[in-house]
């Protein structure tokens, strides 16, 4: 009988008989043996598919249907006889059935209507793992044929029940409504039922939550098929998982409430696309839930936050002793084992204590420092002895950079760290910097010239400069589309600037002139950073991926995967061994430069992330958005431990002063803010309940924690700067 | 130019159309000439798309243009120049990939650390004319800054040490060749002279017409052309976006 179906199956142009006589065969047991195999499964019997479905469509319509139920039957049979048996060649062949019969599939089911293209879709791509799931989208679609307005009808009774729960659990069930909404639209969407999506939409779009507004206002953009394949957004959200968090009681609830019979659709969507994480404990209340949901992909389940993350500081190399005592504590670090040992004493270290959360020097590959750095490093510590300590009663002078005649044009914007140099990056494509002290800027003469110098004097560095062309500022121009991240080297001799062009450059400030193009990223890069140490720096732009480079490699070393849409805004940790991204996908992810894993998954913003700061003692986060809203992360624990709410519109600039007292944040709607960093991060709750499940609790204490706003002319503030003395600069351009 | 444009009222259907799309999409705030632009981009795409089905007809051998064909057009054209990143299962894979491998160990004391010399941009083959930082007559226009750059005549060989190979030179519009005065650059001092340091253009002094560079090989072999050079004094002010319009024809006859 299994041959006889199989012959049937594998005909390119199955006769009428032969189905009939195929349905005959296996109608006796498929009603049974679904009904049976199903039941293992969480999902429960749908209607029996043996009997074909009454459809007001034509007899070959009918039949059709039938033969793909009887081949997606054949398929999960195969399937499961070479789970029982034979192992990866069974496993081989019966994949292959698969595809067979999905191929199949795709060419009998000529309507547009069919639930084939479902299975066909890039979907495969987890069919390993979801087999099941696929069988039911597809018998679900299949029951759907004809009638997707019963997805209204379902989504009713839902909503009619989760209104009906207690209101404990009512605030957690009511996260299921938005990816469902957006899931089922985008079913009767891709099935090419546009009128009932349509309606469907009008109809429910209205009960989502507001801060999902962006993102329904583009669903609503979206009515065909055709629309939905450029944008690679959507896709990752169709194949991506949406976590949400439940309690366990609320999830029995929606579960039992989902297995009765009439509700399976549901029940099927919330299998195929949702992934409940389930806590024990008490339900969540909606202002916990409103705080950490808003991102494109729901929460962050709890082991994408439990890696370790070491986020301590790296040890700054004694440099006041001469050369070759330095070069001896530097063997000693690296003879040091790993930090995961526990600190003794007795090591026989010098008298700082190994940080248990610091990385070891060696974990990542870093350079050396040159005299020139050493010279730098000693400046570092002059200057900071002379740093204004900040306090709530002691705040920073404001200085303010504004950018003349640019016409919105200024979209990018970046101090060196000893403050001496400013640079612009402009809508025109040019990057221009200039000078912020007195001294001007002066290029290397040309080759010709330098021949002609003493090499031997004691101002060689000096006279190596060209005195003719000495300005305030020069001009660079190189990129063939708007500059859209600049960053400048900690030694102040490069400059990077990434494009809309797709490419990043790195500029000699010696020189001027441009010295490498990184080709990577073929779209739009929208933000650049050095490492803190120098020689790496990363970008993020539009292909969704961050990417780690090496000034001395053409090709990124690293590349951060995971985001769904856009990288907006990428920083280096403190100690140069993690990563932050901001997405346009609404949430943060910290990378671990050395294997590119993701090790946190930061969500809570309602619009795409503009800023990110980390504190200098490297445990903290801080993060803005367009939603206005300044939210504050424990990297250690992965956890949101502040939200400093006061601007309204994006927070486009934020910085930490020097020792972290201070945390300065500098928006569109032209203020830049002075909060307490030091009070919001004394206020941590940190009990093992909360590092457990993740539940936080956030005093609503923006208005203590704001020290003042200061207003510009009409300026959007763009970039913040604290320079080594605990002055705060800040730059924009003028837009009346 | 406000003159130019149509009161809302009276406004052509197109435009309105695009009003609405603008509004249905909650985009609030916009300079009125977004719709202009639109109204264009709409016109050329569809003069294109129309154009490439119309190819495809008579490739066909068809009398008349029918929905394939604009359905293959539209497919050909999305392929050229709207692309989209690529997917996610395809980005994860190569990020897997490329993880794997560990960290390169940095060289000491190695100088400034560039790749190999072929991924540089650092011989480059043309110069820049710079714009005149004259106060703008035409104060109070926004033009734009026009950019010329030096046609391409000599391609310097890689500035390694080496055997200077013969140089071909070609020069477009140029009178007799003139000796340069004094503003020669360099593509790359070779390692015998200690300094390492990488020079190259410099970017002020102005030049009255195409610049074709020199390169330098070893020490000696400098190869030029160029055409009348004259430096003159560019006063550069510290404004940021002084522009003055230039002239074309040295852009248009690259």
């Amino acid at each position: 009988k299994m041959a006889a179906v199989q012959d049937g199956s594998i005909e390119p142009e199955p006769d009428k008989e032969i189905k009939t006589e195929i349905l005959n065969d296996v109608a006796g047991n498929l009603a049974p043996a679904a009904a049976g195999m199903l039941s293992s499964s969480p999902v429960p019997a749908p209607v029996p598919m043996a009997a074909p479905k009454p459809t007001p469509s034509a007899a070959e319509a009918k039949d059709q249907q039938t033969l793909l139920a009887v081949l997606q039957f054949l398929k999960k049979n195969k399937l499961v006889e070479s789970a029982g048996g034979a192992g990866a060649g069974g496993g081989q062949s019966g994949d292959a059935e698969g595809g067979d019969a999905s191929s199949l599939l795709s060419r009998v089911s000529s309507t547009p209507a069919a639930p084939s293209p479902v299975v066909a879709a890039p979907i495969p791509a987890k069919a390993t793992g979801g087999e099941q799931p696929d069988v039911s989208v597809v018998l679900s679609a299949y029951s759907q044929q004809g009638d997707p307005a019963l997805y209204q009808v379902y989504y009713n009774g839902l909503k009619k029940f989760i209104e009906s729960v207690l209101d404990c659990h009512r605030a957690e069930l009511s996260q299921v409504f938005y990816p469902l909404f957006v899931h089922m639209y985008l079913e009767l969407v891709y099935n090419n039922h546009e009128n009932e999506a349509k309606a469907f939409f009008e109809k429910f779009s209205g009960d989502q939550e507001c801060y999902y507004e962006d993102d329904l206002r583009v669903l609503s953009g979206l009515s065909k098929r055709e629309h939905m394949k450029g944008n690679e957004t959507l896709l990752d959200f169709r194949t991506s998982k949406f976590v949400l968090r439940i309690s366990r009681d609320s999830y029995q609830l929606l579960k039992r409430h989902l297995q009765e019979r009439q509700n399976n659709q549901i029940w099927n969507i919330i299998q195929e696309h949702l992934y409940i994480d389930i806590f024990d404990g008490m339900p969540r209340s909606k202002s916990q839930i409103d705080s950490m949901s808003g991102s494109l992909a729901g929460e962050a389940k709890r082991e994408a936050n439990k890696a370790k993350v070491f986020y301590g500081l790296l040890k700054e190399p004694e440099i006041e002793v001469p050369l070759d005592d330095e070069d001896e504590e530097a063997e000693n670090e690296e003879g040091k084992p790993k930090k995961k040992k526990p600190k003794k004493d007795s090591m026989g270290s010098k008298s700082k204590k190994q940080d248990p959360n610091a990385p070891a020097q060696n974990r990542i590959p870093l350079p050396e420092l040159k005299d020139s750095d050493k010279l730098d490093k000693i400046m570092n510590m002059k200057e900071a002895t002379k740093r204004v300590r900040l306090g709530p009663e002691n705040l920073p002078s404001i200085c303010f950079y504004t950018f003349l005649n640019a016409y919105q044009g200024l979209t990018a914007v970046d101090f060196t760290d000893d403050s001496s140099l400013i640079a612009g990056g402009f809508a025109d494509s040019t990057v221009r910097v200039w000078s912020v002290t007195p001294k001007k800027l002066r290029s290397v003469k040309s080759a010709a010239d330098l021949s002609l110098i003493d090499k031997e004097s004691d101002d060689v560095l000096e006279r190596i400069m060209d005195e003719k062309t000495a300005s305030e500022s020069k001009i660079l121009h190189g990129h063939s589309g708007p500059v859209y991240g600049i960053g400048f080297s900690p030694d102040r001799n490069y400059l990077l600037s990434s494009s809309e062009d797709g490419t990043v450059r790195l500029w000699s400030l010696q020189t001027f002139t441009c010295l490498v193009g990184y080709k990577g990223h073929n779209y739009p890069v929208w933000d650049t950073q050095f490492s803190p140490y120098g020689y790496y720096f990363i970008s993020g732009g539009h292909d969704r991926v961050a990417r780690l480079w090496a000034t001395d490699h053409y090709q990124p070393l690293r590349m951060f995967s995971g985001h769904l849409a856009d990288v907006t805004c990428t920083r280096f940790h403190p100690n140069s061994n993690y990563v932050a991204t901001g997405s346009a996908d609404r949430t943060i992810r910290l990378w671990d430069v050395l294997n590119g894993n993701c090790v946190r998954i930061l969500t809570g913003h309602k619009g795409p992330i503009h800023s990110l700061a980390f504190s200098p003692n490297g445990k903290f986060l801080a993060s803005g958005a367009t939603d206005g809203r300044v939210l504050l992360w424990d990297i250690g624990h992965g956890l949101m431990i502040g939200e400093l709410k006061g601007h309204t519109d994006t927070v486009y600039a934020l910085k930490f002063s020097r020792d972290g007292e201070i945390l300065a944040s500098g928006s569109m709607d032209n203020t830049v803010r002075l909060w307490d960093s030091l009070k919001a991060f004394d206020d941590i709750e940190t009990d093992d309940f909360t590092a457990a499940t993740g539940h936080i609790h956030l005093p609503d204490n923006s208005q203590e924690l704001l020290l003042g706003t200061y207003m510009t002319k009409s300026s959007p503030v763009i970039h913040l700067h604290f320079t080594r003395r605990n002055l705060l600069l800040a730059a924009g351009g003028y837009n009346p | 130019a406000r003159s130019k444009m149509a009161s809302p009222k009276t406004a052509p259907k197109d435009a309105q159309v695009m009003a609405q799309i603008l509004k249905d999409m909650g985009i609030t705030e916009y300079e009125p000439r977004v719709i202009n632009q639109m109204l264009e981009f709409t016109y050329r795409y569809v003069t294109t798309i129309i154009e490439d089905a119309k190819i495809y007809a008579t490739h066909a051998k068809k009398s008349t243009v029918d929905a394939d064909d604009v359905r293959l057009a539209i497919q050909c054209r999305m392929d050229q120049s709207f692309t989209s990143p690529p997917p996610r299962d395809f980005l994860l894979e190569v990020a897997k990939q490329k993880n794997q491998t560990p960290l390169p160990l940095i060289k000491p004391y190695s100088g400034p650390r560039l790749p190999p010399d072929r991924y540089c941009l650092t011989a480059p083959n043309y110069r820049l004319k710079s714009v005149q930082k004259k106060v703008s007559s035409s104060s109070g226009r926004i033009t734009v800054p026009r950019l010329s750059v030096g046609a391409v005549s000599s391609r310097p060989s890689t500035p390694t040490l080496g055997t200077p190979s013969a140089q071909t030179v070609v020069t477009s519009k140029v009178g007799t060749p003139v000796s340069l005065t004094g503003q020669r650059f360099t593509v790359q001092i070779p390692s015998s002279q200690s300094s390492t340091v990488k020079s190259a253009t410099p970017s002020t002094p102005t030049v009255q017409n195409v610049l074709i560079n020199p390169s330098l090989i070893g020490s000696k072999n400098i190869l030029i052309t160029t055409n009348m050079v004259s430096s003159q004094n560019s006063a550069n002010d510290s404004n940021p976006l002084k522009r003055k319009h230039d002239e074309d024809d040295d852009y248009d006859a690259l």
